[in-house]
């Protein structure tokens, strides 16, 4: 029986490092296969997410919604910063890099003079439950699923939806969308709203889970960058497959020695599988496909 | 002496096999057109000579040394030079160190504005030397990269569509830079699509068609080849 | 003659008897040549000479407190403005080397030049992280954004391990690295001397030594930047691919400037370190490394000169804004840059030529 209750315990680590991966990854990686471009704003879309979810859940409002709440005011962010500057760069990917971390440090050091060093935050839902003698969080649990179902999703969106295939066409052929009437410009700033919405809904989720803190962004950065680089392009074929082999090893390493030794082996990772797969784990599996 | 040399060459991507089998062989002195319809495998048999893309099997000689395994900077060493069909100018440095920097690598400093005079003054951008690369017309920054690809001194030259893009004039002139390089002992290796152009200058034409080296000899020979009409315009039937 | 790069740039005088190197203080990588640019490189020489005569001692120290930063400034130009790899690792490199310092000083003291062997280590640890991992990233092809994510990830984990150093028992020796509180109480620069030692506390001497490091590390680096290992940076910075095809190691180059740059930013660590007698990971957090970007971005990081330039003129903006609190400082820094990029991504002081040449071509025309 033990024998059980300690595969469980390896399993609620693993779904838990997969989901923080998976939904800390999402948005950079919709924003990064599409556009090329890395954009290091990502932890302020996600900070955005946290804290209007924060405030709307204080106000009364039902935690799911007011979740919804927190990824839509991301992704208006999003949508309105592509069109006042992200656009400009979309040829220029390492002017693009640079402009939104300039973004980054307005929008954390604005939020710092406008909301103060923290704010009250929102407890855990849910509970926790036991297996054997270890307890752990539902709502953790809830969150893994909720990886998945967005995964789904997504999947749903991009392959079966009239946004998902003129996006996808726009990524793999932008000239032929164009000439097949497609807006691209519409597009990618839809495109980049959804990254900014994704990375909110992550913030929102987590809100539970950590202190308010204008910076709380920063603590995501590595996981997501680390995670998109490895996965590649491709956000199926690549953010998916890669932030299931990166929290094996995060979970193990955070199991045995703590939260950055978790960290730096997913760096570690990170310059090895460069090495060897420079496109990532999709640029890998694309190519012996056929 | 066989300055270029490939034994069952073979590389295939995505699944596709781009090269298949290919034996090519080339003498010293000799300049020879690599010719066949899109997508042959032209430009992969370039990436391959020059290191860019690892063989699946298969060996690389030049000049009876092996250098399948070699980096491509320092088959460059060896005494191959390239000249891809984008221009690779450096647009934002001027012409005169454009040259520079494709000399120094073997120059002494004290001979080396020398050097790049005569280089400039060979491709007929003397009066152009102050210039940015990047404001230079499309055959003058073609000519400048023929200039700093053979400064070089290379024993072989590969020249990758090297009159894309050019007037009448600015291709007969290439022609004539082609063969002058040539009469002083380089062997070049040009993948072209300009018949005129081919036929102005190839003492020898290789076909390439899925990968393979599908027809040899010269430029006479291959134009009455019958198979390589077809593979270029298809059959009667397929026209419909 | 004067400041214009485009005309007769890259076109060399004829060869006197003069030394190369000297020669190479001028040439197509720099701003700036000619008689007219050399006087009034003395003029502001002698200017930041006579200095401390007119001015407190405060303003002196922190003018030296200035001039601390701008060698990482210079760092980051060369790796990114020059040799165009977009590198977030300086500050990681500025960090090592300050805490390098602060553990050698903390254990060893100050005295019998021990500091000035804290300042050697320090640079020299920078020196060794950049290399290894500069060896991963640029013998393994990895370049454009991925190469600044990779630092980004180093800085940040670096980041995180140092501020959580907090128990005693992160100690190395004598020296507790203190976790987010940082260490503390380190000794000054010390120069030894006969009879009593010279502690460079933040004041006038501490800015002498510093206009004079500063002077000749930019002296320095022009001749480098002009040199051929200058030539083949800018042309692998224009066309990487091409570069290679005309024989060159690229890699090995694009290894060579990482470790000198993040020598750099190191150089700048234990100067900070020095000057302030304190080191801590908040040195090291995004805003923090997102200042040399700022600096070099706007000064212009195609130039040592304009790199210079713009980094003091910055750093003395971004100190007057504190005024109002760092937050605004801060989002005024970032607004900056945003415009910057987007619309002067060559730099301010640049344009500033550019807009200075194109004035004189108009009033030649109209005359």
């Amino acid at each position: 029986m033990e024998y059980v209750y300690l595969s469980f315990g390896a399993f609620y680590q693993f779904g838990d490092a997969f989901a923080f991966l998976v939904l800390s990854a999402m948005g950079l990686a919709v924003i990064f296969g599409m556009m090329g471009i890395i954009n290091l704003a990502h932890g302020e879309f996600i900070m955005c997410g946290a804290y209007v979810t924060v405030v709307t859940a204080r106000m009364g409002v039902p935690l799911p919604i007011a979740m919804l709440c927190g990824s839509l005011a991301a992704g208006v962010l999003g949508i309105v910063l592509e069109r006042m500057i992200i656009h400009r760069l979309y040829h220029r990917p390492l002017d693009s890099i640079v402009a939104t971390w300039g973004i980054s440090l307005i929008l954390t050091q604005g939020t710092l003079i406008v909301l103060g060093s923290s704010m009250s935050g929102i407890s855990t839902p849910l509970g926790s439950f036991a297996v054997g003698d270890y307890t752990y969080s539902t709502y953790r649990m809830v969150l893994f699923g909720m990886a998945l179902l967005l995964l789904v999703g997504l999947y749903v969106v991009f392959h079966h939806t009239t946004f998902g295939i003129h996006s996808r066409a726009t990524i793999q052929a932008p000239d032929m969308a164009r000439a097949a009437g497609i807006d691209t410009g519409r597009m990618y700033s839809l495109t980049f709203g959804l990254g900014a919405a994704l990375a909110g809904l992550a913030g929102a989720l987590y809100a539970p889970t950590i202190s308010m803190v204008p910076t709380l962004g920063a603590n995501f950065l590595v996981e997501s960058f680390v995670t998109v680089v490895v996965g590649g392009a491709d956000v199926f074929l690549g953010t998916a497959p890669a932030a299931a082999i990166l929290a094996v090893i995060k979970a193990f390493l955070t199991g045995w020695q703590g939260q950055l030794m978790g960290q730096v082996g997913l760096l570690i990772t990170v310059m090895v599988v460069i090495r060897i797969l420079p496109q990532g784990l999709s640029g890998w599996l694309l190519k012996g496909r056929k | 002496m066989t300055i270029l040399r490939t034994e069952e060459l073979y590389k295939h991507f995505d699944g596709v096999q781009v090269a298949r089998d290919v034996n090519f062989s080339m003498e010293a002195g000799e300049i020879r057109c690599l010719i066949g319809p899109n997508g042959a495998g032209k430009s992969t048999f370039f990436k391959l000579v020059l290191g860019e893309h690892q063989p699946s099997s298969g060996r690389i000689y030049f000049s009876d040394q092996e250098i399948t395994r070699l980096r491509s900077f320092e088959r460059v060493n060896q005494g191959i030079a390239v000249k891809f069909q984008v221009p690779g100018i450096f647009p934002d440095l001027s012409v005169w160190q454009n040259m520079q920097i494709a000399l120094q690598n073997r120059l002494h400093r004290h001979s080396m504005a020398g050097s790049i005079a005569k280089a400039l003054a060979f491709v007929g951008l003397s009066d152009k030397a102050g210039e940015l690369a990047g404001v230079l017309s499309h055959g003058e920054q073609q000519w400048l990269e023929i200039g700093m690809a053979i400064s070089t001194e290379p024993r072989l030259l590969l020249l990758d569509e090297p009159t894309a893009g050019m007037t009448p004039e600015e291709t007969s002139r290439t022609g004539e830079i082609i063969q002058a390089l040539n009469r002083e002992g380089m062997s070049i290796l040009a993948v072209e699509h300009d018949m005129e152009f081919v036929r102005q200058i190839a003492h020898k034409v290789t076909v390439l068609n899925f990968g393979e080296i599908f027809a040899e000899g010269t430029i006479n020979e291959i134009e009455a080849h019958k198979e390589v009409a077809r593979i270029y315009l298809g059959t009667a039937d397929d026209d419909e | 003659m004067g400041m214009s790069q485009q005309e007769g740039a890259g076109v060399p005088r004829s060869e006197g008897r003069s030394p190369d190197w000297l020669l190479l203080l001028n040439g197509p990588q720099t701003l700036g040549r000619g008689p007219l640019f050399w006087v009034g490189f003395v003029l502001a020489v002698l200017a930041a000479v006579i200095y401390p005569f007119f001015m407190d001692a405060w303003s002196v120290g922190n003018t030296a407190y200035f001039f601390c930063w701008v060698f990482m400034a210079l760092g980051l130009s060369l790796i990114w403005g020059y040799a165009g790899s977009l590198s977030f690792g300086q500050t990681a490199f500025f960090g090592l080397a300050g805490y390098t310092y602060g553990v050698v000083t903390m254990n060893f003291g100050a005295a019998y030049g021990m500091s000035l062997v804290g300042l050697v280590l320090g640079v020299g640890m920078s020196c060794l992280g950049a290399l290894m991992l500069g060896y991963i990233l640029f013998y393994g092809r990895i370049s454009g954004v991925f190469l600044g994510i990779v630092t980004l990830s180093t800085t940040l984990v670096f980041t995180t391990f140092m501020a959580q150093t907090a128990g005693s028992q992160w100690a190395i020796g004598d020296a507790r690295l203190g976790g987010d509180n940082g260490m503390t109480g380190m000794p000054p620069l010390t120069i030894p001397w006969f009879g009593s030692d010279i502690a460079l506390y933040s004041g006038v001497p501490l800015y002498y030594l510093l206009l004079a490091m500063l002077v000749l590390c930019y002296l320095c680096l022009r001749i480098l930047v002009n040199s051929r290992f200058g030539n083949v940076l800018v042309a692998i910075r224009e066309n990487p691919h091409r570069t290679e095809m005309l024989g060159y190691d690229i890699r090995r180059y694009q290894l060579i400037v990482f470790v000198i740059g993040s020598g750099l930013a190191g150089l700048s660590g234990v100067l900070y370190t020095a000057w302030g007698q304190y080191i801590s990971p908040s040195s090291m957090d995004l805003a923090a490394a997102a200042l040399p970007i700022i600096w070099v971005a706007v000064g212009g990081r195609k130039d040592l000169t304009a790199t210079l330039i713009g980094t003091l003129v910055v750093l003395g903006v971004f100190q007057n804004l504190t005024i109002f609190g760092s937050y605004y400082a801060f989002v005024i820094m970032g607004l900056l840059l945003v415009v910057v990029v987007v619309f002067l991504p060559e730099g301010l002081i640049p344009g500033l030529v550019k807009l200075a040449g194109h004035l004189r071509r108009r009033k030649g025309d109209l005359a």
